[in-house]
């Protein structure tokens, strides 16, 4: 009689999810399925408010990525308005955005997806936490608090608030940077610069060698990848064009504005978040074998589908990762290696935009007018590409909306990454909670933010395990 | 209330929590903001609006040199109570076998406010208010109970852990 495992919810994400595994007769993997809880309502909240207020709306959407939907939601609002913002005005929201990115992702590599690293995937639950982290190695936590203070002070100093932000308006920034201002931040900046070299290093050398046999095996699947470039190739977070590339590397472009020509949206009955996908490249299929499709979206995205990265550390960093995994590289656990790359070029970018001359210049904004029109605006977040699209009246109130986030292009990814790591771990019917856990890693590696997507943030609650047979009956429980 | 270091050098940090966009789960950050408007907060208190954002300022005080040694979260628990009924909540009430069984619309990261009591020796209040109800979608607004719950709350705070005047 075949079995049903569920892991409910997966700890240390952004929000909620529950793994259901489901086992044969002989014990072995049938299918995995990876359920996500979908935001509903925002869009039609939004429908006949004034457009100008959604780029302060929306960051209550996520409390954990709220600059990346401030800002894509102020580059919408721009494109509305027909206006672009003064240089000033861009750069600031650019840094901006770059100071929030190196706070996730230092958030997210050592407390979320490290823990696994550091503590090592069969460690028990007690000791795999932050506290765990924090008492193994009290350097460590010592330095990712003091960078994460220095990423909030900046943020402070250039924006007035770091948790909902309000200064990036419909054209442009509404605060401009004095020269004391950037003076007293640079040296921070410097010191933040220093902890992400680090960062990199100490992974390097201590803990991705450790763990090389789970990268080229746990949650491995063969997909295309989705992220931003500049016109020259380069990896851009904050504005550019979409590059679609194919599993072989190969690769399309595209303006955001025509995202609905290139990415079609697949639903499964059994969860209500949608399955975007590349839709000239054939119909959805999340095939292990035979993917049709699928692509991904997030750092290891991001770090494939361009040709450089334009700040000369990262770039050094990013031709070193070709050398060692190819290009396109498909190991799921890589997103951490792809995310610390990032976190290095946007510490270098936050020192480059703040020795900027033009970062402190008073001319931070445009005027805007209200008229009918259609505008799409996209960032790259830290979990992935975020779209948003808005249409407006002659008055400037909304009359559609519509939003794609990082996690949900990802969606069928983590379902088949899911697959792929419970398919090669447990057989016939022997699991413990490693196996789990290294289950859990393959998501982990996304970095969902589901609270996008449930706007609640239990994600340290303990992974539960329910034994079903085919009657549906609980037959074993399992829990950490 | 600005960044979220703001909490460094304080002995005791309120924290509301909860998204505003659904219903009675915004009445964490109502109370903060009750508290901030209505009541002179002493120089070692600190109180932040942190919408869905607590994670990131809990994460940051377990791992910190100098802790407060409280922290008041402000929140929503549907603990089956009357609607607007505003009580605490011990951590030993959410035993790790039974957090699943709560309405989704528990208090956050409960397990990390356990590690901050257990390992931090933090003391940690939970005070919570029983919704009347939080939708599925995005729907703002407190209902009346909780509304009238948000001013209860805010006093009471204020005569427990502030000590203060009105302004």
């Amino acid at each position: 009689m075949g079995k049903t495992i569920t892991i409910a919810p997966v700890t240390r994400l952004e929000g909620h999810a529950k793994v259901t595994i489901e086992l044969d007769d002989a014990g072995n993997v049938a299918d995995a399925m990876c359920q996500i809880v979908e935001l509903r309502g925002f869009e039609k909240f939004c429908i006949g408010r004034p457009v100008e207020e959604l780029p302060r709306i929306t960051t209550s959407i996520c409390g954990v990525c709220p600059w990346s939907h401030h800002l894509a939601s102020a580059k919408a609002c721009d494109v509305v308005f027909g206006v672009e913002p003064p240089p000033a005005g861009r750069k600031l929201r650019e840094l901006c955005n770059a100071i929030a990115f190196c706070e996730e992702h230092i958030l997210h590599f050592f407390f979320l997806a490290g823990p696994d690293f550091v503590m090592g995937p069969d460690a028990d639950y007690s000791v795999r936490n932050v506290i765990g982290i924090a008492q193994t190695n009290p350097e460590i936590g010592k330095k990712v608090v003091r960078s994460r203070w220095l990423g909030a002070h900046l943020l402070h100093v250039v924006s007035g608030k770091s948790i909902h932000p309000v200064t990036a308006v419909p054209g442009g920034f509404s605060k401009p940077l004095t020269q004391k201002e950037r003076d007293e931040i640079l040296p921070m900046a410097e010191e933040m610069l220093e902890f992400a070299k680090f960062a990199i290093s100490f992974a390097k050398e201590s803990l991705f060698p450790k763990y090389l046999d789970a990268v080229k095996t746990i949650g491995v699947i063969t997909t295309g990848f989705l992220g931003t470039v500049t016109d020259e190739g380069g990896l851009n977070l904050y504005d550019g064009k979409a590059r679609l590339m194919k599993p072989d590397g190969s690769y399309e472009e595209f303006e955001y504005k025509d995202y609905t020509d290139y990415i079609a949206e697949h639903i499964e009955p059994w969860t209500y978040l949608k399955f975007p996908y590349a839709k000239k490249w054939g119909n959805f299929s999340m095939d292990l074998d035979n993917p049709v499709g699928i692509y991904r979206t997030n750092t290891l995205a991001r770090i494939n589908v361009c040709d450089k990265i334009d700040t000369p550390l990262a770039n050094q960093e990013l031709a070193e990762f070709r050398e060692n995994f190819g290009r396109p590289a498909q190991q799921t656990l890589l997103y951490n290696w792809a995310r610390l790359i990032e976190l290095l070029y946007n510490a270098e970018l936050v020192v480059q935009l703040l020795n900027d001359p033009e970062i402190t210049s008073r001319e931070t904004r445009v005027p805007v007018k209200p008229r009918a029109a259609r505008g799409v605006g996209c960032t790259e977040a830290p979990r992935g590409t975020l779209i948003h699209d808005y249409e407006t009246d002659e008055n400037g109130m909304i009359t559609d909306c519509n939003l794609i986030v990082g996690t949900t292009h990802n969606n069928g990814p983590i379902n088949m990454s899911v697959k792929q790591a419970a398919t090669s771990l447990i057989k016939d019917g022997k699991y413990d909670q490693g196996i789990l856990n290294r289950v859990e890693m393959a998501i982990r590696a996304y970095d969902p933010c589901l609270s996008c997507a449930t706007h609640k943030l239990d994600g340290t609650i303990p992974v539960k395990i329910e034994i079903r047979n085919a009657a549906g009956e609980v037959i074993d429980t399992l829990s950490s | 209330m600005y960044g979220s270091m703001e909490w460094r050098g304080k002995s005791t940090v309120i924290l509301g929590c909860g998204n505003v966009l659904f219903g009675d789960d915004g009445f964490g950050p109502a109370v903060a903001e009750t508290i901030s408007d209505s009541y002179e907060i002493p120089d070692d208190v600190c109180v932040l609006s942190v919408g869905s954002s607590v994670r990131e300022v809990l994460f940051d005080i377990a791992l910190a040199d100098e802790r407060p040694g409280r922290i008041v979260v402000v929140d929503t628990v549907d603990c089956g109570r009357k609607p607007g009924e505003v009580f605490p909540v011990s951590l030993e009430d959410f035993p790790e076998r039974n957090l699943s069984d709560f309405s989704i619309h528990q208090i956050p990261t409960t397990n990390l406010l356990k590690e901050l009591h257990d390992f931090c020796h933090i003391d940690v209040v939970v005070l919570a208010c029983q919704p009347l109800t939080i939708p599925d979608a995005v729907e703002p607004g407190l209902s009346p109970p909780v509304q009238e719950a948000v001013r209860n709350a805010g006093k009471l705070i204020y005569e427990r852990y502030l000590g203060g005047g009105s302004k």
